[in-house]
């Protein structure tokens, strides 16, 4: 299954005048009915899988946050931790996708590792440092991407069955339970995805609140 | 006292709001703590519920309850092991999930134990679970509530529609506590709470939704005691005060009583002619002034008093009265009055043969006698010059009958004479004889001198008349003559016509009279001898005086016995008209 849809890939992206692939275009609203910025458009087909990089991803820690604040990794992908400020971290999260902690550590040139083998996403934060935060991604599929500007986001995807799940910051750490369906002909298609937002409070301790960092 | 209540109202809100904020922070601080947090991530019900215990002790929290936004309960200290929320958690989940901040706070009634609820979220690092912290409400923090609101009572009560309310804490006591649970309507005004009246202001706890009330309860008895206590005092300075006052105001007006007292009956004293009478006041006031003036006022009235006795003394009585009362100016009227002038005879001779002192006291009690008798007819002493007396009528005060009094006063003076004279002649000592000239005519009287030294006086033609007839007595042998003008018609008085004469200075004759209580016998003889002579028949007149000269002692017959003798061999002029001439002064 995976080896024919894999073949028929690239059989569609050899031969494009045989039209086997579609553009997907995505509109993402939130409930409001505003257009999303940033948000992750994940298509996943049966059989469709992806491998995680020989190499780790780095989230790095500077001035107090997280950087980059979303990165979206194939499952399996070994995440470092390298830390550039000179004061230490206490990295963990409690997503169900990845449990862990990484107790207090310095800007030794050391950066400490996890594997996220699991798809879902996980949202970081510090036990030092309240307001920082940085989700990362896991996926099991190859076709993503990221909305721009207009929350709008275009994937040329080979003719096929998809299951569409879109996830943005305002989500925190749960994916869509239920999947778009959507069938890519040789027409392209375009759809609009309105995604709820959870509770988005200003916490108290928010820098906001505080006017400074800490 | 409502204002107050009203005031305290606001203030058991802000110390309740206070309080929520507080414990909100405590709640803050419990759902960041890592290790809450860690417990949150690793482990499993039992583990959440001993870590929410532990940190609910911590605080000294009364219940804890985790729940995850589905309002599941993932941990619960008051019923550990059960997933299912009281419902007044769950209100308060959906509370904060619908706010801005994700907290919410309230009063409510957990069970039938009431709460103060404060709920936070769970952040991990995003907000994953809401933790809700309860805080029993209770008689300790009423009591608190109460020593932080000036002493109001507070009840705090729970009303559940048709169920009995719940009270869950008064600060009034049992009885009073029964009876305001035993209540089902709470409204703000008077509360009657066992019989005592309380004002009363109602206050909705949280959101209200559990009938949760807070009363503020204030005896209006015991307010009013401050009240009360407050009135008597004031009426005790009230009556203070007054008592002072009044103290003062007897102070002040014996201040003011004793001094015009002590003048009314120096008034008095004055009245009743006491002029010794003094007023001495220490005061420097206007009472003080007015003793003084009124001091001034009875020395000048007892000097007054000296004046005038003396004045009386040195001249009449009436004269004096005149001068005091100031009627009498420095100048003159003209006015008709009658004089008499008196004079002893020989007075001369007779004090030579007596020491100074007898000369003075015969004088004395001579003019006492004449005074009396003269002021006894309305007459005035105008002077005495020596032994001689000048006396007026009709001045300085007019009378009806002024000749009659001087005619009287004469007469009476020579029967005053008499008594002397008899009293005399028992003592061996000479008679004495006076003579009376009296005049009646216009007179200039007033002030006359200088303004040093003034004597009230009469002047005139008239008074040199009275005074030269007065000297006449002697030549014509009679104790008194008066002027024609003087006579008067009168029952008691008649008249023996003397002479007509000339005197010096006067063109007009003066016809002289002596008046008489009862004509002598010979009067018929000698008025027609008077005839005789007048008609210028010298001889039948001489003979007729003569006659009379030898049959009665009477110098008057002789004086004109020798007149007619010599107008026998000197006759007068044709034009003769019976008046003598004096060539005398």
């Amino acid at each position: 299954m995976s080896f024919r849809l894999s073949l028929c890939a690239m059989l569609c992206a050899a031969l494009p005048g045989l039209a086997l692939a579609a553009e997907l275009s995505v509109l993402v609203r939130n409930s409001d009915g505003e257009p999303i910025e940033g948000a992750v458009l994940m298509a996943t087909a049966p059989g469709v899988s992806v491998n995680a990089p020989d190499t780790p991803v780095l989230i790095d820690q500077v001035d107090k946050e997280f950087a980059p604040f979303l990165t979206v990794v194939p499952a399996g992908t070994r995440i470092a931790f390298p830390n550039s400020d000179n004061i230490r971290h206490h990295v963990y999260s409690f997503s169900e996708a990845k449990r862990f902690e990484i107790p207090l550590y310095g800007g030794d040139g050391t950066a400490p590792e996890i594997v996220v083998d699991q798809a879902g996403v996980i949202a970081l934060g510090c036990n030092v440092h309240d307001w920082m935060r940085a989700y990362v991604v896991v996926t099991d599929t190859p076709y993503t991407g990221q909305t721009g500007a207009e929350g709008r986001i275009e994937l040329v995807l080979p003719t096929g069955e998809y299951s569409l799940r879109v996830w943005h910051p305002g989500l925190r750490d749960a994916i869509q339970d239920e999947a778009t369906a959507v069938t890519l002909d040789a027409e392209d298609v375009a759809l609009e995805l309105t995604v709820p937002d959870q509770p988005r409070w200003r916490a108290w301790w928010s820098p906001d609140v505080f006017g400074e960092d800490y | 006292m409502e204002a107050d209540l009203a005031v305290t109202a606001r203030a058991f809100e802000r110390l309740l709001d206070d309080r929520n904020r507080s414990l909100a922070e405590k709640a803050r601080f419990l759902s960041s703590d890592h290790a809450y947090r860690q417990i949150y991530g690793f482990g499993g019900r039992q583990d959440l519920e001993t870590v929410s215990r532990n940190h609910q002790r911590r605080i000294g929290a009364d219940l804890m309850v985790l729940l995850n936004f589905s309002g599941e309960a993932l941990a619960n200290t008051l019923e550990p092991g059960s997933a299912t929320a009281p419902a007044a958690v769950r209100r308060l989940l959906e509370k904060a999930l619908n706010s801005d901040t994700g907290e919410a706070r309230d009063i409510a009634l957990v069970g039938s134990v009431p709460y103060q609820l404060v709920a936070v979220p769970l952040y991990a690092p995003d907000p994953v679970a809401m933790v809700v912290l309860g805080f029993g409400v209770d008689l300790a923090l009423a009591e608190g509530l109460k020593r932080d609101t000036n002493n109001t009572e507070i009840a705090l009560l729970f009303d559940q529609g048709a169920a009995a309310s719940v009270l869950v804490a008064c600060t009034l006591d049992a009885a009073r506590c029964a009876a305001l649970q035993a209540r089902d309507a709470h409204a703000n005004g008077v509360l009657d709470v066992a019989g005592e009246p309380y004002l009363t202001s109602v206050l909705r706890l949280g959101g209200g939704a559990d009938g949760g009330l807070a009363l503020l309860q204030r005896s209006v008895d015991a307010e009013l005691a401050d009240y009360y206590a407050l009135r008597n005092r004031l009426l005790t300075i009230f009556a203070i005060s007054l008592v002072l006052a009044l103290v003062a105001a007897a102070g002040f007006s014996r201040l003011v009583t004793r001094p015009v007292s002590l003048l009314v009956q120096g008034v008095r004293r004055i009245t009743a002619g006491d002029y010794t009478a003094r007023v001495e006041l220490a005061q420097r006031d206007e009472l003080g002034q007015l003793a003084d003036s009124f001091n001034h006022m009875s020395e000048g009235l007892a000097e007054r008093d000296r004046v005038r006795n003396l004045l009386g003394k040195v001249v009449s009585p009436q004269i004096a009265d005149e001068l005091m009362n100031r009627r009498i100016e420095l100048g003159g009227e003209e006015l008709e009055a009658t004089i008499l002038f008196s004079d002893v005879r020989d007075f001369t001779r007779i004090s030579e043969s007596l020491a100074p002192q007898q000369v003075i006291s015969l004088l004395n009690d001579y003019l006492t006698e004449m005074n009396a008798i003269i002021e006894a007819h309305h007459g005035v002493v105008d002077k005495y010059i020596g032994d001689a007396i000048m006396a007026l009528y009709g001045a300085p005060l007019p009378h009806v009958d002024s000749a009659g009094n001087a005619l009287r006063s004469a007469l009476d003076m020579l029967d005053a004479m008499d008594g002397i004279n008899a009293m005399r002649r028992q003592r061996g000592d000479v008679e004495i004889e006076i003579g009376i000239g009296i005049n009646t005519g216009t007179v200039v009287a007033g002030n006359m001198g200088s303004m040093s030294r003034l004597n009230y006086t009469v002047l005139g033609d008239a008074v040199n008349l009275a005074s030269r007839l007065e000297g006449l007595c002697k030549f014509y042998g009679v104790p008194i003559i008066a002027a024609s003008a003087t006579v008067i018609a009168a029952e008691d008085i008649v008249y023996r016509e003397l002479d007509r004469v000339r005197v010096k200075g006067r063109s007009e004759p003066v016809t002289l009279v002596q008046p008489l209580r009862s004509l002598p016998p010979e009067q018929a003889t000698f008025e027609q001898a008077l005839t005789a002579y007048r008609a210028r028949s010298w001889q039948e007149a001489y003979d007729a005086f003569a006659g009379l000269q030898r049959d009665v002692d009477d110098a008057l017959y002789a004086v004109y016995a020798e007149r007619c003798h010599q107008f026998m061999q000197r006759p007068p002029a044709a034009d003769w008209d019976g008046a003598f001439l004096f060539e005398q002064k």
